[in-house]
């Protein structure tokens, strides 16, 4: 492929995008527990990358700094969502609309009372595939902490979702 | 059907709902693929060539003002906030530019980690002081520091520099990483300027050597010879301005501004 000089940073971004909206999208729902938040969060992720892509398309790995963005304004979201809803339930109002039905609605609400980062390396793993190496890149930790994550988000999981089976 | 399973089934599904999405519908909206799309650009437009035209009115206007030979100095900011070397001012002319160190391109670092064993970390803190919380962990060669400003704050004996992290994915924990920017407080001991040359970075040696002579610019310490009648002397012998500090006691002589060459006024 050809690319001129002066066209490619834009070019890049614009095959980068292409190529890790998606992913980021099921990643941002995963984390914020919201399939209706989840293409904003990864359209703000995408923005902030675009604003320094000259910096970013530099990085051994940019498509693991949009996803660790990503995570991170869906876990803030999430906690602002939180704080929002418990004040609803302290002022004793509700929605206005009851949040749509999700499929495998108990596997969600049972991700969801997960920590962030546990939410994020179970989110990782399970769409993703990626390795522990990996998840830790993402997350901004050491291995062997992104394996204790994943270890207890899972033992988290299975106590409650195999515990409303029996 | 176990955990795992029912959690696959449940990815499986919300990977296919994100398949559904169009990023190229997002993309333009971001104002990719060679479209853009804002639709504030042309205000934007508008309101730059106003600016453009206010500025190019503003610099005739100081082109046909005053002489600028009798422009004789310029307002240069407090010497304790500037490093010296990084410090470039244009004396005798209408228009000063300072760039401060840590105040320039946001995406270049001015710092990296130093003095700092292989196996060893160095901590970013959220505020100056090995008391304030941990926020983040570089390694030993981490290069990508740029200093926010060139102030350092001395705490608890030591002396702390803000900073902001370029290259957040080879932070080793940024567990307080907001977004994209993750700014904190090091120790000045263990970082030192950016020099991508240096394969290793190892303790300055400085030979100083032997103090240069005062040369005729520089402000010299004045010696006052009791009763002896040779400071008057010189001062009727060579025409010169004489500038006193009330309070300081500090007093130096410069020659008349015509002796100095028009680039030095």
């Amino acid at each position: 492929m050809t690319i001129e000089v002066g066209q490619m940073t834009e070019t890049s971004f614009d095959d980068f995008y292409l190529r890790e909206f998606r992913p980021m999208v099921a990643l941002a729902a995963a984390v914020a527990g919201s399939h209706l938040l989840a293409e904003d969060l990864a359209q703000e992720a995408m923005t902030r990358v675009y604003r320094r892509w000259d910096r970013i398309s530099r990085y051994d790995k940019p498509g693991a700094f949009a996803r660790r963005v990503t995570i991170n304004l869906a876990a803030s979201r999430r906690k602002r969502d939180e704080v929002a809803e418990r004040g609803r339930t302290r002022l004793g109002t509700q929605h206005a609309l009851p949040p749509p039905a999700e499929p495998h609605d108990e596997v969600w609400k049972a991700v969801a009372s997960l920590p962030p980062k546990q939410r994020a390396a179970i989110a990782l793993h399970y769409l993703e595939d990626r390795p522990v190496d990996e998840i830790a890149e993402i997350l901004g930790c050491a291995a062997a902490t992104a394996r204790v994550h994943l270890h207890r988000a899972r033992a988290t999981l299975a106590d409650l979702l195999e515990g409303h089976e029996r | 059907m176990n955990s795992d399973d029912r959690l696959r089934q449940a990815f499986e599904d919300l990977e296919r709902r994100s398949d559904a999405v169009d990023p190229r519908y997002s993309l333009q909206r971001l104002g990719g693929d060679g479209r853009r799309r804002n639709p504030w650009m042309p205000a934007l437009a508008g309101a730059a060539a106003v600016l453009a035209v206010i500025g190019v009115v503003a610099v005739s206007g100081l082109l046909s003002g005053p002489d600028t030979d009798d422009v004789v100095g310029t307002t240069v900011p407090d010497a304790t906030t500037l490093v010296p070397d990084s410090t470039t001012t244009s004396v005798g002319e209408p228009i000063t530019t300072t760039t401060i160190p840590g105040a320039g391109p946001t995406d270049i670092p001015t710092h990296q980690v130093t003095g700092v064993a292989e196996d060893d970390v160095l901590n970013v803190r959220a505020e100056p002081g090995p008391g304030a919380a941990l926020i983040a962990v570089l390694p030993p060669d981490y290069a990508g520091i740029r200093a926010l400003d060139n102030i350092e704050v001395v705490a608890d004996g030591g002396s702390w520099r803000q900073v902001e992290l370029l290259d957040p994915t080879r932070v080793v924990d940024g567990g307080e990483l907001d977004g994209m920017r993750l700014v904190g407080w090091v120790n000045t001991a263990f970082i030192t300027e950016y020099d991508p040359t240096l394969p290793e970075i190892a303790p300055c040696q400085h030979d100083i050597g032997p103090m240069p002579e005062p040369t005729g610019d520089a402000p010299t310490t004045s010696i006052r010879f009791a009763s002896s009648g040779l400071e008057d002397a010189c001062a009727r012998s060579s025409p010169s301005v004489r500038t006193s500090t009330p309070g300081t006691g500090r007093s130096t002589e410069s020659p008349p501004t015509s002796a100095l060459p028009a680039s030095r006024r």
